[in-house]
């Protein structure tokens, strides 16, 4: 007891510095401590940082970007998202709609979409988006212009692209095919704002 | 996840389907062709928003047990099939929704005399061809 009194009043201590949550330069492994990747899913050599994204999706498209694909130039904050935070683009008139979800509250990147696959109605591995692994999976809607890709952009950071075409494009367009080119529009905006 | 968001967005979408006009006394409903137009649009809003709940549920698969013991297991996989019946129960709503749009934008057809209109597939018979973007 006294060996610790003594230690406490020779301990000094300082307020320390303040880091961002959830920076992908502070994330080596997942929170339970997985070595990352796993479950196969593929490595990524050149993480991107996307803090600043995370904390705020809606820059995730520019108001050009979003206007080129037929939807209002700035997005909508969606809170209602289990594990992440989203923003919405949806066309009102068309029914064309886009949500791009950081999936913050698991930071294990692509690694669980390879865990629990045999779990979607379908899971493809996509050619590589501006650079990084992506898979387009979930329930298979893409009859009805519905596809999810997600996109590896670190180890430990993935986000999803939601798109439901609009009825007029449906049949028109695949669904997964134009999600992975929304993704790949968002990345150059996340690589331009790193 | 947002379930008094979700209610509140549900309980919007009814009460938008029905005018505050008294049904006559014969227990019938009458509607012109902007409130069958309008019907239609809520029942198409309400399944997008079932169809949210179902890219979210589609999240829930990927709850890990914190530990290989045996009730850290047996809770994760109730918790997975709880999600997964979570899953199947929205997206029968979603369904459910978009059948009853179809059901509203048919009538409406057969009304105006014109070919019947797929509301997810509006290419094949809508007046609309394909649209840039999204």
């Amino acid at each position: 007891m006294l060996g610790l009194a003594v230690v406490s009043a020779c301990t000094t201590t300082s307020d320390g510095d303040p880091l961002p949550a959830n920076s992908s330069a502070t994330r080596p492994s997942s929170d339970n401590g997985e070595e990352l990747p796993f479950a196969g899913a593929p490595k990524v050599n050149d993480p991107l940082d996307t803090s600043r994204y995370e904390q705020d999706p809606c820059r995730s498209l520019t108001a050009d970007q979003a206007k080129g694909l037929n939807l209002p130039s700035t997005g909508k904050i969606d809170n209602d998202v289990s594990l992440g935070i989203g923003c919405e683009w949806q066309n009102s008139t068309t029914r064309g709609y886009v949500e791009i979800v950081f999936i913050v509250d698991d930071p294990r990147g692509l690694s669980p979409e390879y865990e629990n696959k045999k779990d979607f109605e379908f899971f493809d591995v996509l050619s590589d988006i501006e650079g990084y692994p992506a898979v387009a999976r979930g329930n298979d809607d893409r009859d009805t212009g519905r596809c999810t890709v997600v996109v590896g952009v670190a180890d430990d950071m993935a986000f999803e692209t939601i798109l439901r075409l609009s009825p007029a494009n449906v049949g028109n367009i695949e669904p997964c095919e134009k999600a992975a080119e929304v993704a790949g529009l968002a990345v150059q905006t996340m690589k331009e704002g790193a | 996840m947002g379930g008094n968001t979700h209610h509140d967005n549900i309980n919007a979408q009814l009460s938008g389907f029905f005018t505050n006009q008294t049904p006559p006394a014969t227990g019938s409903y009458a509607f012109d062709e902007a409130d069958m137009r309008a019907i239609v649009k809520n029942w198409l809003d309400l399944a997008d928003s079932y169809d949210k709940s179902v890219t979210n549920a589609v999240r829930m698969g990927r709850i890990k047990p914190p530990a290989e013991d045996f009730a850290s297991l047996f809770h994760t996989k109730a918790a997975n099939r709880s999600g997964e019946s979570y899953r199947e129960y929205v997206e029968h709503n979603r369904d459910y929704c978009v059948r009853q749009a179809q059901l509203f934008q048919d009538a409406l057809d057969d009304y105006l005399g014109v070919e019947h209109t797929n509301v997810t597939e509006m290419h094949k018979t809508g007046p609309q061809g394909p649209q840039g973007g999204v």
